[in-house]
């Protein structure tokens, strides 16, 4: 069974995006169980959604179970620290949006080496993606959701990406075109940090491994 | 597809738990669906309302208040037709008139009420406890435990209550609502009973007492919930998986997979569970046969001991003497999980967890007291471009430090958080006018106002508008028009004035309906420029009796949508030019768009405009003081004109 835990904020498509390997887990013939938590605020409030592919007894993550954490949200991220198991996956989007309380009250909001730290500590890989400022040809940005998706799909086993692709196609075929250029570039950019982790020296990798 | 209007059955589909009671109600045949929307059973309707063109027959309705909903549930089961009424928790306490007589006066068969709760009070202002209500008024109760049960209970549901002739309650929380599952499909009819044949209520003595033993329509009453609990020791909604532990645990809904799976976390594999399904009324034969040999019952179930008090009273006659435990292991407040029932069952049994569950709960703990970095809280906060956030701060603005305003139930209650800590009351829907103007008469002279929502104000804020008119109150209400019934998913009110399409409705018409109720004074503001709407907040302020101002303006995620069918329109975009910017603060902290972000660069703090958050209201635009705010019309009929 894998467990997956996606936090993030309303409005970057966490259900959807949750939605979505759900649907690729059904059509590999898996049981799937998911639970998705908004808040009032439909955007802009905390999201995290529980996934459970395989057989399972109940939709929601036991603490220190996740094998994988995929965060659309920085300081998201440290809300799914309990979750995460020794030798998990974190793949974190760079991604700031800071909530209101934290801005009328001017507190510290967490830096990138903050939480990965975090999560190095508990034995987990760190993976975090690059803010990019990539466009398509009409101008509009890649969705953070399907670019973390590639990501994943390039460090993971879990499905074929040609898979992945056609599912993102069928989902919502009105933004094919857009998803299906985040993903790729996703999966691009986790090829690049692999290749990169990879010729770093040992001692570099074991941190980066968290081994 | 909407797995809702699939015909193959078999087949296995992905579903949320409401989608998956709505295809079981389908199944079922019904000709009847009424609801209020309310978090977290929406989407029960909202499944439906999405294909209601494909379902030939049946009758749907977003109905102005559960009452309505519920009563017209009731007429339509009276001619001979399946009906059901979908509501969250609280939306029973609304229905509980016409709930405590509908067993009196009998009739119903194949009436099923659907109550959403909310146990971890996730998205209502209480976590209260419905299943109470069945022995209130001898209602059965079934509780699926999963989204393949929430489909196939509700189709029991409605066999229960046409076999016995009582309305049946089915209770999902919201970890059953919201969860997404596989769902195997049972068969769908071709169509939906169009027209039913009046049948009327059974003809019961019902005015005075019948005899001595009291009156008739109790006494039928409580004949039909005894033989529902003779039935109640062999429904195959109930389960027992057997075991060979000395003591066995008792569990319903959610909380039997969250026990399985705490069990096989603390390594227990032979404990006997019994699993009911049909939560209330209990059979005496079945807590027997269950307990036959066993030295002790745990019960595990979220909020009140309802399953315990009912065991507990069983066991007393039953001349069972074990050791019975429930809320004193498992606490009566907030959500369960398997983590915290395995957490709960390890202290009472003294068993250890398991090491990586020690280290996540002491790793959460730290995180919980401040010793570790921990996410920053997010409270709730309007979404940019709400016209909420226009609203409030303009009402804010006009009524200074001498004015008190309440608040009702809906989106705009975040204006009760900072930065506008606007609303000084807050209780249930309607509210708003109903305290309002008890507030209002014992404190003449000061400017007493209210704000309430367009749906809440058809839910419940009518009746309150009559009394203060007819009372002469001294009130100002403010009603945020925002078209659509927003936090619980978009559903129309009886006002909205055009779909999101564009297509445009029969609807009611506020002004005239309130001038119409005898208020004199009603004034029209736009929240999209809270400057303005300040001035006529003001202004009504000074008018003496009851008046109303009316902000109109749509939720933004829906004109957001609407662009999706005009993609000629116009687009509207916002920066800040940071050398104009004095940081006065006005639209960052005051007006607090989560849009309008700060940044550093050099050492310097400037402020900017999130592109991907930022929906183009305008507002912040209209209110700052240095025209640091500025607007580019982007036409699509000129791109690409230069090459």
């Amino acid at each position: 069974m894998t467990n997956l835990v996606i936090v993030g904020v309303g409005g970057q498509r966490v259900i959807t995006l949750g939605n979505l390997i759900a649907r690729c887990a059904l059509e590999a013939g898996l049981t799937v169980r998911g639970h998705a938590q908004s808040s009032l605020a439909v955007l802009g409030g905390s999201v995290t959604y529980h996934l459970r592919l395989g057989p399972s007894y109940s939709p929601f993550v036991p603490h220190g179970q996740a094998d994988v954490i995929l965060a659309l949200e920085l300081a998201e991220t440290l809300r799914a620290v309990p979750y995460i198991k020794d030798g998990g996956l974190a793949l974190v989007s760079e991604d700031k949006k800071a909530p209101m309380n934290l801005i009328l009250s001017h507190a510290h909001y967490p830096t990138p080496e903050e939480v990965a730290q975090i999560y190095r500590h508990l034995g987990a890989r760190f993976i975090l993606l690059p803010k990019e400022n990539q466009k398509t040809q009409k101008g509009r940005a890649l969705p953070e959701a399907w670019r973390l998706l590639g990501v994943m799909s390039a460090v993971t086993s879990f499905w074929s990406r040609k898979k992945i692709e056609e599912t993102i196609a069928a989902y919502r075929p009105r933004e094919a075109s857009l998803n299906l250029a985040a993903f790729r570039r996703g999966y691009q950019l986790a090829q690049e940090i692999e290749a990169k982790a990879a010729a770093s020296s040992p001692i570099e990798k074991a941190a980066s491994a968290g081994k | 597809m909407s797995v809702l209007t699939m015909r193959d059955r078999g087949r296995r589909v992905l579903a949320l738990g409401n989608e998956a009671i709505a295809r079981g109600a389908l199944e079922a045949e019904i000709g009847y669906f009424s609801t209020y929307p309310g978090t977290p059973a929406s989407e029960v309707g909202d499944s439906i309302y999405e294909v209601i063109d494909e379902l030939k027959g049946l009758h749907f309705e977003y109905s102005t208040n559960e009452m309505v909903a519920f009563m017209g549930a009731v007429g339509a089961n009276l001619t001979g037709v399946r009906a059901i009424s979908a509501m969250k928790h609280q939306g029973v306490n609304v229905i509980a008139d016409a709930l405590g007589n509908v067993g009196y006066r009998g009739g119903a068969r194949g009436l099923v009420i659907i109550s959403g709760g909310d146990p971890g009070q996730i998205s209502s202002n209480t976590e209260q406890e419905n299943r109470w209500y069945a022995p209130l008024f001898h209602v059965p109760l079934v509780v699926p435990s999963t989204i393949q049960e929430a489909k196939d209970f509700t189709i029991e549901a409605f066999q229960i209550s046409e076999e016995f002739e009582m309305p049946v309650m089915l209770d999902v929380s919201i970890q059953l609502c919201h969860s997404t599952g596989d769902l195997e499909l049972g068969e769908l009819p071709e169509a939906w009973p169009g027209a039913g044949r009046f049948k009327g209520q059974p003809r019961i003595d019902r005015r005075g007492p019948g005899s001595q033993e009291g009156p008739p329509g109790h006494i039928v009453l409580l004949e039909k919930e005894a033989k529902v609990r003779r039935i109640a020791a062999d429904t195959e909604l109930n389960r027992i998986l057997p075991g060979s532990a000395p003591w066995g645990v008792i569990t319903s809904g959610t909380c039997f997979g969250y026990t399985l799976e705490a069990l096989n976390i603390l390594g227990l594999k032979d404990v006997p569970v019994l699993k009911l399904g049909l939560v209330y009324p209990i059979a005496p034969d079945l807590i027997s046969r269950f307990a036959r040999g066993l030295k002790k019952l745990i019960i595990v179930e979220e909020l009140d001991g309802f399953i315990e008090n009912q065991v507990k009273g069983l066991a007393y006659d039953l001349d069972l003497r074990i050791p019975i435990v429930g809320k004193e292991v498992f606490p009566a407040t907030g959500a369960f999980s398997a983590t915290r029932v395995a957490d709960k069952l390890s202290q009472h049994l003294e068993l250890p967890l398991p090491q990586e569950f020690a280290a996540a709960k002491e790793r959460r703990d730290r995180m919980a007291s401040g010793q570790e970095l921990a996410a920053p809280a997010r409270g709730n906060a309007f979404c940019p471009g709400c016209p909420h956030r226009g609203s409030a701060y303009a009402i804010k603005l006009a009524k200074g430090d001498e004015g008190i305003c309440g608040g009702d139930i809906g989106c705009y209650a975040m204006a009760s958080g900072p930065p506008y800590n606007l609303t000084q009351w807050g209780l249930c829907m309607g509210a708003s006018i109903g305290v309002g103007q008890g507030v209002a008469h014992k404190l003449p002279g000061t400017p007493v106002m209210a704000i309430i929502g367009d749906s809440t104000f058809f839910h419940s804020g009518l009746p309150s508008v009559v009394n203060a008119v007819q009372h002469k109150a001294d009130f100002l209400l403010i009603i945020l028009d925002n078209y659509w019934t927003s936090m619980t998913g978009h559903q129309p009110v009886p006002s909205t004035p055009k779909t999101v399409e564009g297509n445009p409705l029969d609807h009611v018409d506020l002004k005239e309906l309130l001038r119409g109720l005898g208020v004199q004074y009603i004034r029209t503001a736009d929240p999209f420029r809270p400057l303005d709407m300040a001035a006529t907040v003001a202004e009504a302020m000074k008018v003496p009796g009851v008046k109303v101002v009316i902000a109109q303006g749509e939720c933004v995620l829906q004109s957001q949508r609407r662009l999706r069918y005009q993609p000629a329109s116009v687009k509207k975009v916002y920066d800040i030019e940071p050398e104009r910017c004095q940081k006065c603060d006005i639209c960052f902290a005051q007006f607090a768009c989560i849009a309008i972000q700060s940044a550093e660069e050099d050492g310097n703090t400037y402020y900017y405009i999130d592109q991907g958050l930022c929906n183009a209201c305008g507002a912040c635009r209209l209110l700052c003081p240095n025209s640091a705010i500025h607007q580019t019309e982007l036409n699509p009929h000129l791109v690409g004109a230069k090459a």
